[in-house]
């Protein structure tokens, strides 16, 4: 599951900090937190590059592997956990990708706000590919398997991609 | 902020940050307070200095848990889970403080027969479920009969109809191994926390909860903050010092920018947005007033807006104007046209402070959504992604997008920095801080006021030009505001109008230079304007002899002519004399609550605000959040109405009943307790239901769900 925070050196969505050079060389860079144990998992170490995937795109980021995030054991089964802060974007001094582009649009039903601090994702090694490789690539790794935790109304999601499996499984199993 | 709204009656912090160092334990959950409020955070410190327990709930260990004395690392989106553990500890090995809960809260409320919870048969869902809205019709919850401002009460809170025994029941499989199931903390760390919440809870001892967006940002984030006000009203830890729940707002003025409101379906100072069936003001106001409480004066405030708004214009004869008011037909909301924009329904937009483009959920379907206008004008002090999203996006990095099919015609405008610009800041706590402009902005950049000025005065005049009657609203606006030499309104008149006046205008008076009672009594055209300034909400009429922008800011620049918001000589340690804290300058709100039924402080140790039988009135050392002269013993008489309706033991005045609501009989549309739903995209299913996903979670239309997924959108 991802989570989302905020960082002392940046502002939001960016536009006071990723502009202002000495608060840019502060925080240079997007990283995603990850677990030692997930880090084994994946083959990754600290500082290579992974790719956060969730049903709406992928982004990436460099791991910082610490015991600062821990995965939780619930009942036997465990649940890893990955910090991303959201203050990347595209412009500015300094450029990552934006938390924002993996997380849903919802309402929730007092105030219509959206969940931006927990939801399932897939980790991938790697750097994510360019140009028409995207959707090939995305294709292959958002998460998938297990029914796709959907709200009533919905129909299945399964027109995407003529009747392959259908994205939207959620991570029921987050490994790749 | 209905979280702590319906909780308490007032949607804000009910503390001021400095009053955390009188914690004796406090707990910080949803948030990364030493890393996202540095400033505040000192005053968690000086708590600890003095001995009080620090705790840190977070997936994540931060600089705020290497500071805290515990930190419990939970899983991401289950801390009602936690909460309602806690919950159901104090209330099964009676720990929670009786004397406080009794008389303050609505434990001892009967409820309606008709009401459910969603234990047993419910499984997930109360009462009052209609399967096809998907939504819940809330009548159900009500007290008994129905009437909310004198509820039959049970104070041995043993009636099974009870409020108490109805949250006793909702939170019974909450117990520390299901904690462990959900959250994954065990149980040992869980008894840590109860022990050092239980200690720090008594007429001696207070604890003090503090979040930010790690809590609100949930498809239950409502219910997470009235989780812990549950906890809190249990432990009696509102309304007195070192207690509270501080709301730690996401940046500057968040806090200002709900009250005085960027939101939809909110007017000034929490007033209710008209809706399409609200035809006139009576049917309107008949809607909206409560019979008892301090919502009972529902008609001055809303009379008083409309006065501020449309000015002499307003008249009792054309309902002061309130046809011009918009009225609701939906839901409005950001996300809402976000997709008529997708749609092409909406052709065009103004970004001010925002940057949707890499800052609202979905990026990419906001980047698409941009790309549909025909026009935006984005205002900010760099070109953010929300103004260049045509040619440098990830959606143009790998071909899906083409700068050169994208039509929309982007405008930007520079804008004034902090420095640059004059005006308020509403922070954290309620506190409204008048900042003044350093230097003038660089070349073409100017402030949000001044573009929001001219851009309403070039407006008017077209409006004016026409006499077509959708055009009447803006013709009829009183755009009454001096201008200094850049063109920008004079901010402390508009603070003026914020705080209210007396609307018959009064000859001959000038700048703050002339009558002291009477700032900027002069309109554009060199006519007098208002009349003096009032003192305070209470001063507000409903029959047009009043004007006020926002009533509860009222009192901020009264009739003594002085700007409070710019004071900065701090009296006491809560800060009286530095900045003006809504409402009428009190620090620590429902703070009858600091003192004990009979109008004794709880403790010498806890001492706030307490009634003094000398002189017969309440006094301390926070203003006094309650009727003056209202001794402790007063008993309303039956059919009394408004405040005099409020006992003298009732310290939240905003509710009918006086009570902090444990159970919210009226106002949420999720339920009346928090219950506890997994994340809407989680790996592990739900323990406790067999749903797993808050029932009334708005997906914002079955079309849109779809449009989630990166292949449909």
């Amino acid at each position: 599951m991802l989570t989302t925070y905020r960082l002392t050196e940046h502002h939001t969505a960016g536009g006071m900090s990723r502009f202002l050079s000495h608060l840019s060389e502060l925080q240079p860079e997007m990283f995603a937190e990850i677990s030692p144990e997930l880090a084994r998992e994946l083959g990754v170490k600290n500082g290579d590059y992974i790719c956060i995937v969730t049903l709406r795109g992928a982004i990436e980021a460099r791991a910082l592997v610490s015991r600062r995030i821990r995965p939780v054991h619930l009942n036997g089964k465990t649940v890893h956990q990955v910090g991303l802060p959201y203050h990347f974007g595209t412009s500015g001094l300094v450029r990552g990708g934006a938390a924002n582009d993996l997380l849903s649009i919802s309402g929730e039903p007092n105030v219509t706000i959206m969940e931006a601090k927990a939801a399932a994702c897939n980790i991938v090694p790697g750097r994510l590919p360019r140009g028409a490789a995207f959707e090939e690539w995305i294709n292959k790794h958002v998460p998938t398997g297990g029914p796709a935790n959907l709200h009533p109304e919905q129909p299945p999601l399964d027109t995407a991609k003529g009747g392959e499996n259908p994205p939207g499984g959620h991570g029921k199993e987050e490994k790749e | 902020m209905p979280g702590l709204g319906t909780s308490f009656g007032r949607g804000g912090a009910t503390t001021a940050q400095q009053d955390l160092a009188n914690a004796d334990c406090i707990l910080i959950e949803g948030s990364s307070m030493a890393e996202a409020h540095p400033v505040g955070f000192r005053w968690v410190m000086k708590a600890k200095e003095r001995g009080a327990t620090i705790i840190h709930v977070d997936p994540r260990f931060s600089r705020t848990s290497a500071l805290a004395d515990i930190w419990v690392p939970l899983r991401a989106g289950t801390d009602i889970a936690f909460l309602g553990g806690l919950v159901r500890h104090l209330i099964e090995n009676n720990l929670f403080f009786r004397e406080y809960v009794v008389p303050y809260t609505n434990a001892s409320c009967i409820l309606s027969d008709e009401y459910r919870d969603p234990e047993g048969n419910g499984d997930g869902y109360f009462s009052g479920w209609n399967e096809e809205k998907r939504a819940y019709e809330g009548d159900s919850w009500l007290y008994k009969g129905g009437d909310l401002s004198r509820p039959e009460r049970d104070l041995t809170l043993q009636h099974p109809q009870c409020v108490f025994q109805k949250l006793k029941r909702h939170f019974s499989r909450y117990t520390p191994e299901m904690v462990e199931k959900i959250c994954g903390i065990p149980p040992e760390l869980f008894h840590k926390v109860a022990d050092a919440l239980v200690a720090a809870s008594g007429p001696k001892k207070t604890a003090a909860v503090c979040y930010a967006v790690g809590w609100t940002q949930h498809s239950k984030g409502v219910q997470i903050i009235r989780a812990a006000a549950i906890l809190q009203l249990l432990l009696g830890n509102i309304g007195r010092p070192g207690g509270g729940i501080l709301a730690l707002r996401g940046h500057a003025s968040i806090q200002g920018s709900t009250d005085i409101p960027t939101l939809y379906d909110i007017l000034p100072g929490y007033l209710t947005m008209p809706h399409k069936g609200d035809q006139t003001l009576q049917q309107y106001l008949d809607t909206y007033t409560k019979k008892t409480g301090l919502w009972s004066g529902y008609p001055k405030y809303m009379v008083s807006t409309l006065k501020a708004y449309y000015g002499k214009r307003a008249t009792a004869k054309n309902d002061f104007g309130y046809s011009w008011l918009p009225k609701l037909t939906g839901n409005h909301s950001f996300f809402e046209f976000l997709y008529d924009m997708l749609d092409g329904k909406m052709e065009g937009m103004f970004l001010m402070g925002q940057n949707p483009a890499v800052g609202a959920p979905n990026s990419r379907l906001q980047r698409k959504a941009l790309s549909k206008l025909k026009w935006l004008v984005v205002r900010d002090m760099v070109e953010i992604e929300s103004a260049n999203f045509w040619r440098e996006s990830p959606e143009i990095d790998r071909g899906e997008l083409k700068a050169e099919d994208i039509e929309t015609e982007v405008f930007f405008f520079p804008a004034a920095g902090h420095a640059e610009k004059e005006g308020a800041f509403t922070n954290t706590q309620r506190l409204l801080q008048w900042r003044e402009k350093a230097v003038d902005p660089p070349g073409d950049c100017r402030s949000e006021a001044w573009f929001m000025h001219q851009l309403a005065l070039r407006l008017i005049a077209k409006a004016k030009a026409s006499d077509d009657s959708i055009d009447e609203p803006l013709r009829a606006l009183d755009w009454w505001y001096p201008e200094d030499e850049l063109g920008d309104p004079k901010t402390e008149a508009v603070l003026t109008e914020i705080n209210g006046w007396y609307t018959d205008p009064v000859a001959g008076v000038g700048d703050s230079s002339g009558n002291e009672s009477v700032v900027f009594g002069i309109d554009r055209e060199g006519n007098p304007h208002h009349g003096k300034q009032v003192n305070g909400f209470a001063e507000l009429k409903a029959d047009g002899s009043t004007a006020s922008g926002c009533w509860i800011y009222s009192g901020v620049l009264g009739r003594d002519g002085v700007n409070k918001a710019n004071s900065r000589k701090s009296k006491d340690y809560l800060g009286h004399g530095w900045g003006f804290a809504w409402p009428g300058d009190r620090r620590i709100i429902y703070n009858r609550a600091s003192a004990r039924p009979d109008g004794s402080p709880w403790s010498e140790r806890k001492k706030l605000v307490w009634w003094d039988w000398d002189s017969d009135k309440w006094t301390g050392i926070d203003v006094p959040g309650f009727v003056k002269g209202k001794p402790p013993d007063f008993e309303p008489e039956v059919g009394a109405e408004g405040l005099d309706a409020i006992p003298g033991d009732a310290p939240f005045t905003l509710h009918e009943d006086g009570l902090g609501w444990l159970f919210v009989p009226k106002g949420l549309q999720d339920g009346p307790l928090p219950t506890h739903f997994e994340p809407l995209e989680s790996p592990v299913s739900n323990e406790l239901y067999s749903h797993n996903t808050n029932p009334p979670e708005h997906w914002i239309g079955t079309r849109h769900r779809a449009m989630q997924s990166f292949h449909l959108c």
